[in-house]
């Protein structure tokens, strides 16, 4: 496997960051279909920023995307039923 | 046997709460069914005599309470409000009995569940049938006491904990303005017998009247949902569904509109009392139903839905037409119990999810279920014909018919909520059975439709929502 040059604390949250967009996502567009579209998006961002390796920038990517992704929560986010939060929970 | 209506769901409740090991469950099942079919076959006969023959029967027992001029008794009045009430209460109680047998099959603890259940409708049928305010009293909190048990069945989560102690809590602060109510009728009336004090009520002072049907009102308001004593009601979606469909839709909360239908000859001479209950109604039923469109929980869709319900019913009873609201109280009972229990029939194919988002293209795989929540949703819209046509069309035409400010009201949100009504009862049919799936492939392939105790009573409940 290549070496990278981010850590794998780095490469953890930037994925967790993309669940977390593509899930807050699907809460507000509630079919696959079109989410799917708004999906390939998302990853178009991130696929802009894929080089970046600057500490500093990614700092302010990180936090400018954490903002913009708070400001679209959804209120009523989907939780799986045997999930911490969910009916069955 | 008017008295074995009532003794019959206490007996089942008993002997299942108490003796429940020795019976073991399917002992349990079918003592309570066969229970509470007897008291729906007893309560039919009734039904009869005293709905439609008028001879309506007063039992009394015993003295209770002889202290000084305070003289309360246990009696029991079957009238025709009595009688009418019984009929959704029971039947409704009956069909649920039976489909939670299969529907909480796998649970090691039913033999509490159906005891609770039993001992709920006993309150209930204790509620309505009593002759005067203490009876009535009694079965007032009993019912309270069983929705906390029954919305805390699974005791060991924390979010059905909460639920519960809310629903109680609120209930009691309606129960204190009851309660004061009934301080104010002793001291105005010497009495809280029925007949005395709906003889003597013309006599009143028309401020204490109001003063009075205030304080009762307080009590049917947390009873039944109304604003600001409402938020209880989506959170007792905690409980299994059975309960959601027992009393959260059909008996329950319906007991607030007893209450006031059994008390309409003070409010009558009260027209303070009736505008504030036509504005509380209305704006509860053009509220609950803003609330409803933005719900993704099947069963909060539902719940608010029953709101929105019960603000036209306190609406009709604000207009004074109390024939109306009992109408629209018992076919709302049947419409909304089938809504329920299709919902519980969906959420248990479906890998026990909740979330309508996460369902879609249903129809192929829930034929018959799809059926009858449809029929469900028709008549709770009031699609010409069906059951909820002939009363909730007429809540509104009355509310038109009344050349008075509360009348514009109640007429203007009871027709924009009658729109919203539309639009989230076909949010909720379009997510769940008619658009593209949105959840998961597994889920899809296990997902069939229920055995015959389940089909049963959704069937039973979609022909009394057509043809009740």
């Amino acid at each position: 496997m290549a070496t990278t040059p981010f850590s794998s604390a780095h490469r953890l949250y930037v994925k967790s960051l993309y669940r977390r967009m593509l899930k807050n996502e699907l809460d507000w567009v509630v079919r696959r279909d079109i989410w799917r579209g708004r999906a390939l998006m998302i990853r178009a961002e991130f696929e802009r920023n894929r080089d970046v390796q600057d500490p500093r920038a990614l700092a302010q990517i990180f936090e400018k995307a954490e903002v913009e992704l708070a400001a679209k929560q959804h209120p009523d986010p989907y939780i799986p039923p045997a999930m911490p939060g969910g009916t069955k929970w | 046997m008017y008295l074995s209506i009532l003794i019959f769901p206490l007996l089942a409740s008993f002997v299942s709460g108490f003796l429940g090991r020795k019976i073991g469950i399917t002992g349990s099942h079918i003592l309570t069914c066969t229970c509470l079919t007897i008291s729906s076959i007893l309560a039919t006969i009734a039904f009869y005599e005293v709905g439609i023959c008028g001879s309506p029967v007063s039992i009394y027992l015993f003295s209770w309470i002889d202290s000084e001029l305070m003289s309360i008794s246990w009696e029991f009045l079957f009238d025709q409000l009595t009688v009418s009430m019984f009929i959704p209460v029971l039947y409704i109680s009956t069909l649920i009995h039976i489909y939670t047998t299969s529907y909480l099959s796998e649970d090691p603890h039913n033999q509490r569940f159906f005891s609770y259940l039993s001992l709920f409708t006993f309150f209930m049928l204790l509620l309505v049938s009593g002759a005067n305010y203490f009876v009535m009293f009694i079965g007032w909190e009993g019912i309270g006491v069983v929705s906390y048990l029954l919305i805390n069945f699974y005791y060991t989560r924390i979010q059905a904990n909460k639920a519960a102690i809310l629903a109680l809590t609120m209930n009691r602060v309606g129960d204190m303005g009851l309660s004061i109510g009934f301080f104010a009728l002793f001291a105005f009336f010497g009495s809280l017998d029925y007949s005395t004090i709906f003889s003597l009520a013309s006599y009143m002072n028309e401020t204490a009247l109001t003063i009075i049907s205030l304080l009762l009102l307080m009590g049917a308001m947390a009873k039944s949902a109304q604003i600001p004593l409402h938020s209880w009601l989506p959170g007792s979606m905690e409980a299994p569904t059975p309960v959601s469909a027992l009393l959260h839709a059909a008996t329950l909360v319906t007991a607030g509109l007893y209450l006031l239908v059994r008390s309409s000859p003070i409010l009558e001479y009260s027209p303070t009392a009736l505008l504030i209950i036509t504005l509380i109604g209305s704006t509860t039923a053009f509220f609950a139903a803003t609330c409803g469109l933005v719900q993704n929980d099947l069963k909060r869709i539902i719940a608010f839905s029953t709101i929105s319900q019960l603000g036209y019913m306190v609406m009709a009873v604000g207009l004074s037409q109390y024939n109306v609201a009992l109408m629209h109280v018992v076919n709302h009972a049947f419409f909304k119990a089938l809504l329920f229990l299709g919902a519980g029939a969906v959420i248990h194919s479906f890998a026990d999810e909740q979330d309508i988002r996460k369902m879609g293209g249903l129809i192929k795989f829930l034929p018959f279920t799809y059926t009858t929540m449809l029929i469900g949703s028709l008549s709770l819209l009031a699609t010409p014909w069906l059951t909820g046509f002939y009363s909730k069309d007429l809540i509104i035409e009355l509310a038109f018919g009344q050349y008075a400010f509360s009348g514009i009201y109640a007429y203007i949100l009871g027709s924009l909520t009658a729109g919203l009504t539309a639009f989230y009862s076909f949010r909720l049919i379009s997510l769940v059975f008619l658009t593209v799936p949105n959840g998961i492939k597994k889920v899809y392939l296990n997902s069939h439709e229920s055995n015959m105790a389940v089909v049963i009573p959704l069937a039973i409940l979609a022909l009394f929502s057509i043809f009740f």
